[in-house]
């Protein structure tokens, strides 16, 4: 099915009027999908086997052919201190490929990209020759953007948990957009950033999220009423309204209530709180390659019905790990290993969740081993080197005969890798795994430690120029 | 904990200098001893004597608060510390600069002990899990007003020292993290907190010579950073 199928598919599925409650008469009816058109619509998207197909491929020759230029250089017996750590391999031409994709899928929303999922300053500074524009998060982040040489018009500070401090540094940078979701945040921005351009933040349906962010930020619809009251009162700047329907959702109906939700807010805004008209609506993230086509098209459903065309409303995005999750593949060393039984054994490697697999612990990824290097043989392109449960691949223990957990260089409890996998390859101390779409969440988390930064190993390519 | 650790758990008159001094001692003893790796060895004895690990924690603290109250000499003129090192407050093994009791009731009915080592404020939360009170639950971590009242503390603290930058350390239990879920790491992720690595204890072992130094640790908590 095409792309222009795809639309006729969308627009095919009859609207019909549902009563929203609403204190005004001008107010009584909202056109917009029932539960049941949606649900349609939702199925139709589930049954769509374009939908699975992934808009490209990553480079892997290039990324195959960095991993083994780099490991070919270690000698075992003769390197220095260091020379054998992880290493990350980044394909600035997979950023650039993913822009492009956002840009055929979403042409009408601005992306911010989330810069604590990667603030890596390569991927900063190409996100913005690209045109893209930043979530800042704290006043590194920011600091980090402006460094740039970057505007500040082109940040949103959109920290659900700010503290006083947060918000005067930011307008003493002149870092104006900032979302809101409760009455305290309003005073403080009232006394320390009374221009800025507010986004109220409100609450969605985040159940199948795999990271739920509205139950703890995000203001539920039945207190939208008083904080517009108090912008109002407090004669703050109201300029639109933001959502987030969490990380990893599987399901897209949350975007769509979240869309209509959005648009409700900004009615009441205007007619019954005589609020300017609002003018950004700020969709969030927790966009993923794997489900982009599926998302964005329930979001381009929601937003032609609600935020037309011409509707006058700036649409933005906080994408984060969208942009740069597939961007990066980890390189890590197998330090030791402990035998258990003859197929059974644990191994540890020379990275984990202290430092680039951070992700486990701060984020719902579970990173994915392969085997690099064993048996002096690279296996970079056996994709199915490794397996977390051998029934998912219809794969028996034949073929993957070692069952392994894999874990961190540290004695901690917390620094597992992975509790149980099973290995076509029995690797031992020397051997190489590959971790591939390991960008988001990683490296950026990692441990600071003795005052010290921790930067990861990175070896750049571009497989779009080279 | 106050009376198990050997510190007085009867009323004190605090308008009386002396007794204010002593009070401020059972202070520093309570946050220090959050890092008694086995807190059994406070407990007093089945003649309800004082085991002697309180007392070389007592003799301890007052041998470091010496070496802290030299860190701590303050020179109008240049406006710093005059041996103030920015890596010094990281640390939790200094002692800190100032001591806190901090009550959140809706979110715990314990009290959190605290101090601040000039850049770092060191928050212990107390185990929420093992408690019964029904205030104290899993839920509550899932929670922001608790955290968003410790960074504006934290912040108000930097307002008043001028310090470059603030950070708050938290210091969680590892069982309330490990055996219920992993949730509250995931939701911190979104508002900046960094997973800090527990201290090294091979490295302690070539470093110490005193025996008490070896009963503290880190191991038995989380610990987390956040940029205040």
């Amino acid at each position: 099915m095409s792309r222009a199928q795809i639309g006729n598919v969308l627009s095919n599925f009859a609207t019909t009027i549902l009563e929203v409650s609403s204190p005004t008469p001008t107010q009584n009816k909202q056109y917009c999908k029932d539960d049941k058109a949606l649900n349609k619509l939702l199925l139709g998207l589930k049954n769509n086997p374009d939908l699975d197909i992934l808009p490209h491929d990553q480079a892997h020759s290039a990324i195959f052919q960095a991993l083994r230029v780099r490991i070919g250089k270690i000698n075992n017996e003769t390197c220095d201190p260091g020379e054998e750590n992880s290493f990350f391999v980044c394909d600035l031409g997979e950023i650039k490929r993913l822009y492009a994709n956002w840009m055929k899928e979403l042409p009408r929303i601005k992306p911010f990209y989330a810069v604590k999922c990667n603030p890596n300053d390569k991927i900063l500074s190409l996100l913005a020759e690209l045109g893209v524009n930043f979530d800042c998060a704290s006043k590194v982040e920011i600091d980090r953007v402006l460094s740039m040489n970057i505007s500040p018009d082109r940040i949103v500070y959109a920290n659900p948990c700010k503290v006083a401090s947060f918000i005067r540094y930011a307008a003493s940078r002149n870092v104006m957009k900032s979302t809101f979701d409760n009455v305290e945040e309003l005073y403080k921005i009232k006394k320390f950033h009374p221009k800025s351009q507010l986004l109220l933040r409100i609450a969605t349906d985040d159940s199948t999220a795999q990271c739920r962010l509205s139950t703890k930020y995000g203001c539920a619809m039945d207190k939208v009423d008083s904080l517009l009251k108090c912008a109002k009162e407090l004669g703050l700047n109201l300029a639109g309204v933001s959502f987030h329907v969490g990380s990893g959702a599987s399901d897209f109906a949350s975007l769509y209530k979240a869309v209509r939700d959005a648009r409700t807010v900004f009615e009441k805004a205007t007619n019954e709180y005589n609020l300017p008209p609002l003018k950004i609506l700020d969709i969030g993230g927790g966009f993923q390659f794997e489900s982009f086509k599926e998302s964005t098209a329930v979001l381009r459903s929601a937003l032609n019905e609600f935020f037309p065309i011409g509707c006058d409303v700036d649409i933005i995005a906080e994408p984060g790990r969208y942009f740069v999750a597939t961007a990066f593949t980890l390189a890590s060393h197998v330090i030791a290993k402990r035998k258990l039984s003859e197929n059974e054994a644990m191994i540890y490697t020379n990275d984990g969740v202290y430092g680039n697999m951070n992700c486990i612990l701060f984020d719902h990824q579970k990173p994915h081993p392969r085997t690099l290097y064993h048996g002096l043989e690279f296996h970079y392109n056996d994709f199915e080197s490794t397996t977390a449960a051998l029934d998912a691949v219809k794969k028996s223990r034949a073929e993957y005969p070692y069952e392994v957990s894999i874990w961190g260089p540290t004695c901690d409890g917390l620094d597992c890798i992975a509790k149980e996998y099973y290995m076509k390859h029995d690797v031992v101390v020397g051997d190489w795994f590959y971790f591939p779409c390991l960008g988001a969440y990683t490296s950026s988390a990692a441990t600071q430690f003795n005052g010290f930064e921790q930067t990861a190993d990175i070896v750049y390519i571009d497989s779009e120029c080279d | 904990m106050v009376s198990r650790i050997g510190a007085r758990d009867i009323p004190l008159d605090l308008s009386a200098e002396a007794n204010i001094i002593d009070f401020y001692w059972d202070v520093i003893l309570c946050m220090e001893s959050q890092f008694i790796l086995d807190c059994n060895l406070l407990v007093k004895d089945k003649d309800n004597k004082k085991r002697p690990v309180a007392k070389m924690l007592k003799d301890k603290l007052v041998d470091d608060m010496k070496i802290t109250l030299k860190r701590l000499i303050y020179t109008e003129n240049t406006k710093k510390y005059k041996n103030y090192d920015v890596n010094d407050g990281y640390d939790w093994r200094k002692l800190g600069s100032q001591y806190f009791i901090l009550y959140l009731p809706l979110f715990t009915q314990e009290l959190i002990w605290s101090k601040l080592n000039e850049n770092y404020f060191h928050v212990v939360l107390p185990s929420l899990l093992k408690n019964k009170s029904i205030h104290d639950n899993h839920s509550n971590y899932i929670n922001k007003e608790w955290l968003l009242a410790l960074l504006e503390l934290t912040s108000d603290l930097n307002q008043n020292l001028k310090f470059e930058y603030m950070k708050l350390r938290l210091y969680i239990s590892r069982d309330d993290l490990i055996n219920n879920g992993l949730g509250l790491l995931k939701n911190l992720n979104w508002i900046g907190g960094k997973l800090i690595k527990n201290e090294d204890r091979e490295i302690l072992l070539y470093s110490t010579t005193d025996a008490i130094s070896y009963l503290l640790g880190d191991e038995n908590f989380v610990i987390l950073e956040f940029e205040c």
